[in-house]
């Protein structure tokens, strides 16, 4: 009986907590369905009445989402592939190739993690203004194509996988590159998967690398957009904002539930930022 | 001679070649975006940065260095950083222990729930979440402001009070992170053998004997892995500050990413903000060396 209670008190503690966590969530998506006159009503209503999806449209035509969104899935989507490409490839071959310079190459790459992000920024953007790379994809994409973490990852996971299976494939006549498409890669599919859901999450929700590198409104990404757009001179459109946040949400929220296994594995081994 | 005779004759070898071919993109793109910027760092450190013609750029030694002591706004700016770590770890890490706690026990039913909740708030964008609770901290329409007035306390500005504006970012950022600190306690919560809890009871400990004698020092290098790596993500925060108060208000919430940020590309003092970098390197260093050792012992636990 004690412990009846005290459970029903803990159980308790965990739905308040949940509320917490999904309250400000809802908040947004209420907002999104409001008129602008409902969005400053006071005291505020949880049901938007008008029910006005009018928001949506607005911000995917009027404030150029449809732009924004489409940077986005294009910075995120080239970044991911080719970052997780390069790092297999590369961790492919740390792991299970003999090569001169190997073990030196490998501690000189996983070095350079000790550097944080801070200090080549600034040499990094000049490098890139030299190019004339700024407000470009390639400003967005090339610099963080090069990846110790990835690379590093990819070589642990591949270190466990028995080699056997790559000589078999030799003796079969496969060439090098056709052993990591058709051997390696589904061999090490759980890692490969875990890293690209980070890195595609990492460049879908970044705003530093995107202010730093781009000032265009065509070059926008989704976050930078919802710092910038629905906005008058004194205070932000909150029923449009809310309807662009739900939009930059949306994608992020589907991979989450698809592939939730990846998110919460590639999140907890690099840890938070922002 | 006869090395370089080996390399070549290594080369012949298709599985060398490949390898070679393998790691070739990934060297190449890590010196130019990662190595060649740490000596053009030192460099840029070391001169006052002329970014409309860089050649005029003057070399000034030390003097970045010695402008940064007397820098007034820079050590406000790193003891803002400090408070907001130790306001965002330490309560971030207690409050996941006492939740992973809870779902942990094995009579708790919504445990997989519970958790897909608590990590929804982890992969939204700072960006997103810095925004919506600018919004339920609006000064005006704010929800915050209408819970409170249940209670009758006066309507607050939050993010305009220079007192408040960092507290509220920090609830932000606890808000968002708690889901992250979940996980790893209770993966650290679930690598115990119940063998160790089992005969800790049958020795006629009870729940918190148990809990202090037995879990608390198996869960160290938790403790100590979650801790350096939030301070290691909370020092180089940018995005909530940028979004929800913009260093303001009177530069209260401005921390020292943001006002690195300020000095390179609001006000173009790219060797000055080079400077800042190397001293939040040396900082990070340190606490990146407690990581790895963390890491070390976490892959023994």
């Amino acid at each position: 009986m004690k412990y009846r209670i005290l459970h029903g008190v803990l159980y308790l503690v965990i739905i308040l907590g949940a509320i917490t966590m999904l309250l400000p969530l809802a908040w947004m998506v209420v907002t999104s369905f409001k008129t602008y006159e409902q969005a400053l009503q006071w005291p505020p209503s949880w049901i938007p009445h008008p029910f006005n999806p009018q928001n949506y449209l607005n911000v995917l035509t009027l404030r150029g989402f449809s732009r924004y969104l489409l940077n986005s899935t294009i910075y995120a989507t080239l970044g991911m592939l080719g970052t997780v490409f390069l790092a297999s490839i590369a961790g492919l071959a740390f792991a299970k190739y003999q090569f001169p310079g190997r073990n030196v190459l490998f501690l000189f790459i996983l070095s350079t993690l000790m550097i944080p992000g801070q200090v080549t920024l600034i040499p990094v953007f000049l490098i890139l203004k030299n190019l004339r790379w700024l407000n470009t994809f390639l400003a967005l994409i090339v610099p963080g194509l090069g990846a110790p973490f990835g690379i590093f990852l990819i070589r642990q996971f591949a270190l466990g996988v028995p080699s056997e299976l790559f000589d078999a494939a030799r003796v079969d006549g496969a060439s090098e590159f056709r052993i990591y498409w058709q051997v390696f890669v589904p061999l090490c599919a759980p890692a490969i998967s875990t890293l690209a859901v980070l890195e595609f999450l990492g460049r879908w929700n970044d705003l530093f690398w995107p202010i730093i590198v781009t000032n265009t409104p065509d070059m926008r990404t989704i976050q930078m957009a919802l710092t910038l757009v629905c906005r008058t001179l004194y205070d932000i459109i909150w029923n449009e904002l809310s309807a662009g946040m739900v939009l930059a949400f949306l994608p992020v929220f589907l991979l989450f539930i698809i592939f939730q296994k990846y998110f919460v594995e590639g999140i907890a081994l690099t840890g938070l930022k922002g | 001679m006869q090395k370089d005779n080996n390399l070549i004759k290594s080369l012949r070898d298709p599985k060398i070649r490949a390898a070679y071919i393998f790691v070739l993109p990934s060297l190449l793109l890590i010196i130019v975006f990662r190595i060649i910027p740490i000596f053009m760092s030192i460099w840029l450190s070391m001169t006052e940065f002329n970014i409309a013609n860089p050649v005029a750029s003057k070399f000034v030694g030390l003097e970045n260095f010695k402008e940064m002591l007397e820098d007034k706004y820079l050590w406000q700016a790193l003891k803002t950083t400090v408070y907001y770590s130790l306001g965002t770890v330490f309560p971030g890490i207690l409050l996941g222990l006492v939740f992973a706690l809870i779902i942990s026990e094995k009579w708790f039913k919504f445990a997989s729930t519970a958790r897909v909740i608590y990590f929804v708030p982890v992969i939204l964008s700072t960006t997103i979440a810095g925004l919506i609770f600018s919004w339920i901290y609006h000064p005006s329409f704010g929800l915050l402001n209408y819970f409170l007035s249940f209670f009758n306390i006066p309507s607050k500005a939050w993010l305009g009070e220079p007192k408040l504006a960092l507290s509220c970012v920090i609830v932000m950022t606890v808000w968002k992170g708690l889901g992250y600190n979940i996980t790893i306690w209770a993966a650290g919560l679930l690598g115990i053998p119940s063998e160790y809890r089992d005969a800790a009871r049958v020795d006629g400990c009870n729940w918190w004997g148990e809990f202090w004698y037995i879990r608390v020092p198996l869960l160290r290098p938790v403790l100590l892995f979650l801790t350096v790596l939030g301070f290691i993500g909370s020092f180089q925060s940018f995005d909530a500050i940028y979004v929800m108060t913009g260093g303001g208000p009177i530069h209260t919430t401005r921390v020292i990413v943001f006002y690195l940020w300020q000095n390179a590309f609001q006000w173009l003092k790219l060797g000055y903000a080079s400077a800042i970098a190397w001293l939040l390197f040396i900082v990070l260093i340190g606490l990146t060396y407690l990581q790895f050792r963390s890491y070390g012992k976490e892959a023994e636990l």
